[in-house]
């Protein structure tokens, strides 16, 4: 048996994805299921996908294929057909399943980063989004992600503001942009974000009655903010006193 | 007249409100807490009035740290706990028959006081209980309107909480 | 809740002997510690839906305040409203704590509806 490949420290892996094609039924939940219980193990987190993907794991019934040449394919069956390619023979066995994905996992990651796979450009530095949803833990491997997370889920915000806010690198930022995009987490927004506060923030009265911002609910006021918009003002200070006493360090740039 | 500041933690019965604030509050925790007549739920004792711990701040200030009942006929006392609070800690317990429900409870209960501050979403027991996933959560939070981050978390780890209360003064960030 | 027949017939004696001494009387309930009613009679428009729960939360507030204020434990809880007083006190059954709620209207004497509120907490105590 292998061993687990974890990182030390805890690092985020590659996000890819793999669909399957000319499989038998029972074979492809058997190819997923496999796939999904190695997740602890496989160097980059893998997971199925209909459609374009970035490996496809074919079988025997399939028909020739003309797709993007720079997608690899993995072909399953009981004989190699020996086309050249990648091969994994039925049936399957966790420990060749979980070779042959790193194999062709650091293929992948690697022709990414050669600019050889076409990749979605990534966002100015000021054009506006906002994420829909918590992404699933996967995307959150990394402790700084969960970090940007967080700070994208308040009002839109852009690259520019997200590399600011969390002091972190762009490089991460535009990574993890990357990968909350491909999972459909993201929404381009019109208007550009902005990094400044909440000063303008109409806060209604009716929330709170005893509210200490008397607020304007007259019939010309504004209409009732998107869910994530309305915060309120926060006493300068305050926030860096609290981190200060539960012994965390500041955010921002180093 | 002390400034004061508060951060409220809710959840169900045993979810663990108890134990977040006596992680890190610097007085052991006032809690309110009797006998419970639910024989639906294998806890002893439940809090009816509110848990209570605090912080002080460089400057004199308090950060106080309150924690609810988690029954829904407790509901006025979320009212009046809510008043005022910086931020929300919903805690969660994957063990229970419908933990998803539960968040609902409290998503609905507090969701003035969630479009207005911070909050987020712990959910403990996931090491035994690894469903529903946090992506189960997340696609409920989301159908209730809400965006938030949602993370296990163990409450008797006092750096697992301060992750907490982190991740809300980061929201409060202008 | 497992509370036994006994307990049951005393809450709804009490209930009857305070509806029925006590002039001015609204509503009373009687309800577990942790909030939830057990037995209640309420005269016409009096609304008692949430005041199991809320008596629970006083009266364990109380209880805070007593210990604090090193006063010992804390017997009842009133509170004197512009149309009428509410009396919260506790009665200690060895099987079960109980909390009696009397809500009274302002022609009660909240002397009267102390006297008796007591006696009856106390019988309920030794049911």
């Amino acid at each position: 048996m292998t061993t687990a490949a974890q990182a030390a420290p805890k690092g985020q892996r590659a996000l890819l994805s793999f669909s399957v094609e000319g499989l038998p039924p029972r074979e492809e939940l058997l190819f997923k299921s496999l796939v999904r219980l190695l997740d602890h193990r496989t160097h980059q987190h893998w997971a199925w996908k209909a459609g374009e993907a970035d490996l496809r794991v074919v079988g025997e019934q399939s028909p020739a294929h003309t797709g993007a040449p720079a997608v690899p394919v993995l072909a399953v069956g009981q004989v190699d057909p020996q086309r050249g390619g990648h091969f994994l023979a039925l049936p399957l066995h966790a420990d060749a399943l979980e070779q042959t994905l790193n194999r062709l996992g650091a293929m992948v990651v690697h022709a990414r980063g050669l600019g050889l796979v076409a990749i979605e450009a990534g966002p100015g530095e000021d054009d506006a989004f906002r994420l829909l949803r918590w992404p699933p833990a996967a995307l959150l491997e990394a402790p700084h992600r969960i970090r940007l997370a967080t700070l994208m889920t308040g009002r839109p915000t852009s690259l520019g503001v997200l590399r600011q806010r969390s002091g972190r690198a762009t490089q991460e930022c535009l990574d993890f942009i990357a990968d909350l995009r491909r999972s459909g987490l993201l929404e381009n927004v019109a208007e550009p974000a902005q990094a400044g506060g909440f000063a303008t923030s109409i806060f209604p009265s009716s929330l709170f009655p005893d509210s200490l911002f008397p607020g304007n609910t007259g019939p010309d006021s504004r209409p009732a903010p998107p869910r994530q918009a309305l915060r309120e003002t926060v006493q300068p200070g305050l926030l860096a006193r609290i981190r200060n006493r539960l012994g965390l360090l500041a955010p921002g740039p180093r | 007249m002390t400034v004061e500041h508060k951060i409220l933690f809710t959840g169900t019965m045993g979810a663990g409100k108890t134990t977040a604030i006596g992680a890190v509050s610097e007085i052991p925790p006032v809690s309110t807490d009797v006998r419970n007549s639910d024989t639906s739920v294998a806890k002893a004792t439940t809090t009816v009035g509110l848990d209570y711990g605090e912080l002080t701040l460089d400057n004199g200030e308090k950060l106080r740290l309150y924690g609810t009942p988690g029954q829904m006929r407790f509901d006025f006392m979320w009212r009046i706990l809510a008043r005022g609070a910086l931020g929300l800690v919903i805690l969660v317990d994957n063990s229970r028959p419908d933990p998803l429900a539960d968040l609902d409870v409290y998503l609905d209960g507090f969701s003035e006081l969630i479009a207005t501050t911070a909050c987020v979403v712990a959910v403990g027991r996931m090491e035994a209980h690894p469903q529903p996933d946090i992506d189960a959560y997340a696609r409920r939070a989301e159908a209730r309107g809400v965006l938030c981050p949602v993370l296990p978390a163990n409450v008797t780890d006092p750096q697992q909480v301060v992750q907490l209360l982190e991740l809300l003064l980061l929201q409060l960030e202008a | 809740m497992n509370i036994t027949p006994k307990i049951n017939l005393a809450a709804e004696s009490a209930i009857d002997t305070l509806m029925r001494e006590i002039k001015g009387v609204k509503a009373v309930v009687i309800s577990t510690e942790d909030g939830l009613e057990l037995a209640a009679r309420v005269e016409n428009t009096a609304q008692v839906a949430r005041l199991s729960a809320i008596a629970s939360s006083l009266a364990a507030l109380g209880a805070v305040a007593g210990e604090e204020s090193d006063l010992g434990d804390c017997d009842n809880v009133t509170i004197e409203a512009t149309h009428g007083h509410i009396l919260m006190l506790q009665a200690r059954h060895p099987e079960v704590t109980l909390i009696m709620s009397v809500v009274a209207g302002k022609e009660a004497i909240i002397g009267q509806v102390l006297y008796f509120a007591k006696q009856a907490a106390l019988a309920l105590q030794h049911a």
